[in-house]
């Protein structure tokens, strides 16, 4: 009987979430006059196809060789592959412009899984590992120019999709930086496509320094006692020490332990373990001054116990910048006031401070809503006709 | 020995079909009609994106399939409703030819999918892939699109277990390489040379088709092989390699119920071509046993050859595409396309 009633009262609720995404929807199509309809399963296909192929490979070339094939089926022949992991389309205004506008979308997903990223579809949602990552920037943007070419929708200054890769950002170097470095066009906004986070908007986003911690003490057996720290306590140590430690007085840096492995068995040794630490803070100089000193705790707490110690920079986004982001911040403020979705702002570190630290405007934009958990991800299919009625509003409200 | 079956000649990479401008011609010049068909039971999880995937890149973007349709043998979760919320047609297999009544089986629904379905080609696909994409329609297709001595194509490819630990390289196909491979190999030779001639996905003319029995149950696939090798010959068979299939991995009891079905099917074939003779009457219940503790139970599932006749013989089939009756149902302004024959008729 409480089984019965539960189903009941989750279709009922399953009817009323329906309910209230179709007229949301419906209000979007009415504010935007866009009819973009009909390209959303496109688009949900597109993503799930792209979140199926693997990745890393090679150049990412599975995934880059699915967008040129699509936009070949599309019709375009002018793709532009700079050799250095971007894939270009340009559309030229009608008149020439002093400054373009850029939208861009990142190809790869670190979490790939040839069984978890396999898509499960429901009538609401799609669950799949990367879903709620970058595959449904990138199939926006293939939407965004089969729309583009079918409707003749044309903007008073250039626009540049691109399909990059941001692996690497801020230390190695990654695509977008190399195509940023190497570009001719001035660009007077930028935005990155990306899945979830609908209705976020980071007007002061922080920035962040990923470190990864590798550690080896001095040989231990499993279950001795005494003797020398295992790799679970002196990380344990590193952690509890760094924890304690206030960064500054306002609380705008603080630090974060990502990921913690270590311990016997499943394949690990006592004596060998890896941490990873996320320092966040509100301007790049504090971030660089912070980072130096975690290193620097860190190091000495190792020598005392004898271990061997190495610590790699994994990452490293720059702070946004509150100013260049302002004029965006109000523009999207105001299309979600169109297109009725609820804004709220967050602080949390944001690729688009790459493209401010090289004095460009720029936002991320999320394009529905959706989770990234550990054991689940998925986004929400009724908020995508909004999610990319956002970017079309926006492009027309800045180009 | 040099011998090689003869269909190892009509078997291609779906990577031959990926033009879809080329496809799209071939399909214009023949003026055939494409639908695909879904058989589900039950199947929520992987439905959704097989529809959304396959209507998007085969309906929308490149129109290589006119109808995609779900034929369902009563569904208890959410097939029905997510299949309709992305786009297909639904149909109950109780709902059609009701005066024929129905039996439980994937056969039944194939069978009856006949009398819904619209095209002058009729491609069915498995509903439980969970790494579908478009090659396999457009791989199924591209031989019956390309060539019309072929009238049947079938689906091979690398079948990875999806199980608990993830995915195995490999393990599937095994009532295929323990059963069916050594009686092909034992009767019909030519037959061995196909790869995976269990596999779910499968397409064919409707001339073809129509005039085929479809054993109800797991038998439905070998029996088609085996009509089809006596009625138009090896060379009307096709097979095409569609890579990988990631799908559930079925329990060894299943198969053994599976091996039961399709080795009855196999036998009144064979008694029926005159190529064997059974000399008694065969049960119709596969045994298995159950231990629990020390004892063990019998488990008795009765699975009894059902067999459909061939559509064509079905007085409301032959009245609803006869000739006239499509002519009739064609647009005005559309020019009737050149009936496909079926290789051998």
């Amino acid at each position: 009987m409480r089984g019965r009633l539960a189903a009941r009262f989750a279709g009922i609720a399953s009817s009323v979430r329906r309910f209230l995404a179709l007229r949301k929807s419906s209000r979007a199509r009415r504010s935007s006059g866009h009819r973009i309809e009909p390209y959303i399963d496109r688009l949900i296909s597109d993503a799930i196809q792209f979140n199926e192929t693997p990745s890393p490979t090679p150049k990412e070339e599975q995934r880059t060789a699915f967008i040129s094939r699509r936009l070949a089926e599309l019709g375009f022949s002018d793709l532009q592959d700079d050799g250095e992991g971007n894939l270009c389309l340009r559309f030229p205004a009608a008149e020439a412009t002093q400054r373009a506008i850029l939208l861009f979308a990142s190809v790869e997903n670190e979490d790939y899984s040839p069984l978890d990223s396999l898509v499960r579809l429901s009538s609401e949602r799609a669950t799949g590992q990367g879903m709620a990552g970058n595959s449904l920037g990138v199939a926006a943007l293939l939407m965004l120019a089969e729309y583009l070419q079918a409707s003749g929708t044309g903007f008073h200054r250039d626009l540049t999709l691109l399909f990059t890769c941001l692996k690497g950002a801020g230390v190695a170097g990654s695509a977008l930086e190399r195509f940023l470095d190497r570009r001719t066009e001035e660009l007077a906004a930028a935005f990155y496509l990306t899945g979830t986070s609908l209705g976020a908007v980071a007007p002061d986003p922080l920035g962040t320094c990923r470190l990864a911690i590798s550690v080896r003490t001095r040989d231990r057996e499993v279950l001795a006692g005494g003797g020398a720290d295992s790799a679970v306590s002196l990380l344990s140590s590193i952690a509890h020490q760094l924890g304690g430690i206030r960064w500054d007085a306002a609380d705008n840096t603080f630090l974060n332990v990502a990921r913690l492995e270590a311990g016997a068995g499943y394949g690990q040794f006592a004596c060998e373990g890896r941490m990873e630490l996320e320092i966040f803070a509100r301007d790049t100089g504090r971030l660089e001054t912070s980072r130096d000193a975690v290193l620097a705790t860190t190091r000495k707490i190792a020598e005392k116990t004898g271990a061997s110690i190495r610590i790699d920079t994994a990452g490293v986004l720059p702070a946004g910048n509150a100013e260049l982001r302002r004029p965006l911040v109000e523009a999207l403020r105001r299309v979600h006031g169109r297109l009725g979705i609820r804004t709220r702002a967050v602080s949390s570190p944001d690729p688009t401070a790459l493209l401010n630290s090289r004095g460009i405007p720029a936002l991320s934009l999320g394009l529905t809503t959706g989770a990234r958990s550990f054991r689940e991800e998925y986004v929400d299919l009724s908020p995508l006709e909004a999610g990319f009625q956002q970017v079309l509003l926006l492009l027309e409200a800045v180009a | 020995m040099s011998w090689k079956p003869a269909v190892l000649s009509n078997t291609f990479h779906h990577s031959r079909y990926g033009d879809p401008r080329r496809l799209l011609e071939l399909k214009r010049s023949s003026g055939a009609s494409v639908s695909l068909a879904f058989p589900t039971l039950n199947e929520a999880d992987t439905i959704g994106k097989e529809i959304l995937v396959l209507k998007a890149e085969l309906m929308e973007r490149f129109p290589l399939v006119d109808e995609i349709a779900v034929i369902d043998s009563g569904s208890t979760d959410d097939t029905r409703a997510i299949a309709t919320r992305f786009g297909a047609r639904v149909f109950g297999t109780r709902d059609i030819l009701k005066s024929y009544g129905t039996f439980r089986g994937k056969g039944e629904n194939l069978w009856k999918s006949l009398f819904v379905l619209q095209g002058d080609i009729i491609v069915w696909i498995d509903a439980d892939i969970s790494n579908i994409g478009p090659k396999f329609v457009y791989g199924l297709l591209g031989p019956l699109l390309e060539r019309s001595e072929i009238g049947y194509v079938k689906a091979f490819y690398e079948r990875p277990l999806h199980s608990t630990a993830g995915l195995t390289p490999s393990g599937g196909g095994r009532v295929t390489e323990i059963l069916v491979r050594p009686l092909f190999s034992l009767f019909y030779p030519e037959l061995a040379g196909l790869i995976q001639p269990l596999s779910g996905e499968y397409a064919g003319r409707r001339r073809l088709l129509e005039r085929l029995p479809f054993s109800v149950g797991y038998g439905v696939e070998v029996g088609h092989l085996i009509d089809i090798y006596h009625q138009h010959g090896i060379q009307s068979i096709a097979q095409v390699d569609l890579d990988r299939r990631v799908h559930r991995n079925q329990p060894v009891a299943a198969l053994s119920r599976m091996a039961f079905g399709i080795l009855n099917t196999f036998l009144s074939r064979l008694e029926r071509y005159g190529e064997a003779h059974i000399l008694q009457r065969m049960a119709a219940e596969h045994i298995a046993l159950a231990a629990a503790g020390a004892r063990y139970t019998v488990q008795a599932t009765a699975l009894p050859l059902n067999e459909r006749p061939p559509m064509v013989e079905i007085p409301e089939y032959a009245a609803r595409f006869s000739p006239k009756a499509r002519a009739a149902d064609a647009p005005a302004d559309a020019p009737a396309g050149e009936p496909v024959q079926p290789p051998g008729t």
